[in-house]
C-alpha cells in the first residue's frame, strides 16, 4: 500500500491560519517533518519576494474548498436527466456543454461517457490523476491511490466490488485512462423512482463517486 | 497537418524506453488496439514537461484494447475494454494490416 | 540531520542529467496492490494549501511552473522518496526543486530560510 492514503480525517477548525509563525501550529502529524519545513519556507520565500500573497493564498484555498463537492458536476449530471437536449450536447460536445454552462477546464478538452443498463463506465489516470478538477473539485483520496490506480486497468470488476458496485456478467466495463489531454466524467444511470423530480432534487442524488463511475448515483430515500 | 489515423483502424502501441516524462504508460506498449476516438492536436506534454514549447503538437487518440489482449491470464469471454489517451508519436499502424 | 528533500539526487536543480534518465515508478497501472481504501479523506489544510501554492504558481498571470514539469519532477523522486512521501509531499518536494533550477528561489535562499525556521522552533 503506498502512502497515498494517508489523508487525515480531521475537520479544518482546529488549524490555525496564522503565518510566519515560530513553528507553523497547521495540523500536520502525518507528514514527513523536513517536508513540512521545506514547504513552509517556500512559502515564506515566494512572499517575500512577492510572488503570492498570503491574502492570495487564502483565497486560493477557500476556492479549493468550495470546489471540493464537484457542485458543477452534479448540476449537468441532473440537468443531463431532466433536458434531452442538453443530455445529447453533453455527450456528443462535452466541450460545447462546459461553455453553455460558463465552465472550462483551462486547456484539458471534456469528455463525457453515459453508463447504460450494457456499458459501465470508469476513470482512472494511471499516470499521475488526472481529473476534471474545472468541474468535479478535487478528487477523491482514493482516486490518487496507486492501489485504485495499479488495480482498476487490470481487475475492474474486483476493484468495482470494493466499492460495493457488483456488475452482472454481460454488463461491458469500459475503463478510460485519462492522462493526457482529456477529462472524463461518467453519466450514471438516473435512480428509478425519481420520476417527476426537480433537477434540483437530482443533483443531491449524485456524487463524485458516481461522476468517475465506482459506484451508481444514489438512491431515493422512501 | 492532418491526423494519420481515423477511427477504426487497428494500431500498434511503440515499445521504446524513453528517456524524460512519458504520457505513454507501460502495460499498453506493444499492445495493439483500435482508434475510437480522434482528438484535436494538442502541445506534447513530453516536450512541456522540459520547459519546451512541445512543439510539433500531436493528434490524440482515444484508443481501445480489450481487456484480454492486455492481461493475457484472464477468461477471454471478459467483455471488458480499457480505452487509453494516447498522443500520435506513440502509434503505428498495426503489423499485418498496411 | 537527513537529506534535504529539495536535492533527493544530491543534485540541486541540475535538470538536465535527470532528464537523460527514465522514470518509471509512478507508471502503475496494471501492478499488483493492495485493496483500495473507498473511503474518501478530506484534505487538510496543509494539503489545501500546498494545492494553493501550486495554483498560483501556474495561473496565467504568473506562469512560473506548468501541470506537465511538475509530473515530471515528481516522476523524477527516487522510488525510494517517491514510496516515502505522500500525495502532496511529492508536490512540495518536486515545486521546491523547479523553483530551484528555474532560479526563482536560490538554494543560498531556501538553506538560509531553512535555518531561520529551525531556530524559530527552537527558540
Amino acid at each position: 500500500m503506498s502512502g497515498d492514503q494517508e489523508h487525515e480525517t480531521h475537520g479544518h477548525g482546529d488549524n490555525q491560519r496564522h503565518d510566519h509563525q515560530p513553528i507553523e501550529h497547521v495540523h500536520t502529524p502525518d507528514h514527513d517533518p523536513e517536508i513540512v519545513i521545506l514547504d513552509q519556507a517556500i512559502r515564506e520565500l515566494l512572499e517575500e519576494k512577492g510572488i503570492v500573497s498570503p491574502a492570495e493564498m487564502q483565497q486560493c484555498i477557500e476556492a479549493l474548498e468550495g470546489r471540493n463537492g464537484g457542485i458543477r458536476g452534479k448540476e449537468m449530471i441532473a440537468r443531463a436527466w431532466t433536458d434531452p437536449g442538453f443530455r445529447e450536447l453533453l455527450l456528443s460536445d462535452g466541450q460545447a456543454a462546459l461553455a453553455s454552462m460558463g465552465l472550462g477546464l483551462g486547456g484539458p478538452e471534456f469528455v463525457v461517457v453515459e453508463n447504460t443498463q450494457d456499458v459501465h463506465n470508469v476513470i482512472v489516470c494511471t499516470l499521475c490523476s488526472c481529473y476534471p478538477r474545472g468541474v468535479l473539485g478535487l478528487p477523491p483520496s482514493w482516486y490518487k491511490s496507486a492501489a485504485y490506480r495499479s488495480r482498476v486497468v487490470r481487475e475492474p470488476r474486483v476493484v468495482l466490488k470494493e466499492f460495493g458496485t457488483v456488475l452482472p456478467d454481460h454488463v461491458e466495463i469500459r475503463v478510460h485512462d485519462s492522462l493526457a489531454d482529456l477529462r472524463y466524467m461518467v453519466l450514471p444511470m438516473r435512480p428509478v423512482g425519481t420520476e417527476g423530480w426537480s433537477a434540483e432534487m437530482l443533483a443531491e442524488l449524485v456524487g463524485s463517486d458516481a461522476m468517475i463511475g465506482v459506484r451508481p448515483a444514489d438512491c431515493p430515500v422512501r | 497537418m492532418n491526423a494519420r489515423f481515423r477511427i477504426g483502424d487497428r494500431v500498434d502501441v511503440a515499445t521504446r524506453h524513453q528517456a524524460g516524462h512519458v504520457r505513454t504508460p507501460n502495460y499498453v506498449k506493444g499492445k495493439t488496439g483500435r482508434i475510437v476516438d480522434v482528438r484535436g492536436a494538442f502541445r506534447n506534454p513530453e516536450l512541456l514537461a522540459q520547459g519546451e514549447p512541445g512543439l510539433p503538437r500531436q493528434y490524440l487518440y482515444r484508443v481501445e484494447f480489450d481487456w484480454h489482449s492486455l492481461w493475457h491470464d484472464g477468461p477471454s469471454s471478459c467483455p471488458d475494454r480499457i480505452i487509453v489517451d494516447i498522443y500520435e508519436h506513440w502509434l503505428m499502424t498495426a503489423a499485418g494490416m498496411e | 540531520m537527513t537529506r534535504d528533500p529539495s536535492a533527493p539526487d544530491g543534485h540541486v536543480g541540475d535538470q538536465a542529467s535527470r532528464s537523460a534518465e527514465h522514470h518509471d515508478h509512478h507508471d502503475c497501472g496494471g501492478k499488483p496492490a493492495g485493496p483500495v481504501d473507498v473511503v474518501h479523506h478530506d484534505p487538510t489544510y496543509w494539503e489545501l494549501r500546498v494545492d494553493a501554492v501550486y495554483q498560483l504558481l501556474a495561473d496565467s498571470r504568473r506562469n512560473i511552473l506548468r501541470a506537465d514539469e511538475l509530473r515530471w519532477m515528481r516522476e523524477s523522486l527516487s522510488a525510494e522518496d517517491y514510496d516515502r512521501f505522500n500525495y502532496y509531499e511529492r508536490w512540495v518536494a518536486a515545486m521546491s526543486r523547479i523553483l530551484l533550477s528555474k532560479q526563482v528561489v536560490t538554494p543560498g535562499e531556501l538553506a538560509a530560510k531553512i535555518d531561520e525556521i529551525r531556530r524559530r522552533g527552537a527558540g
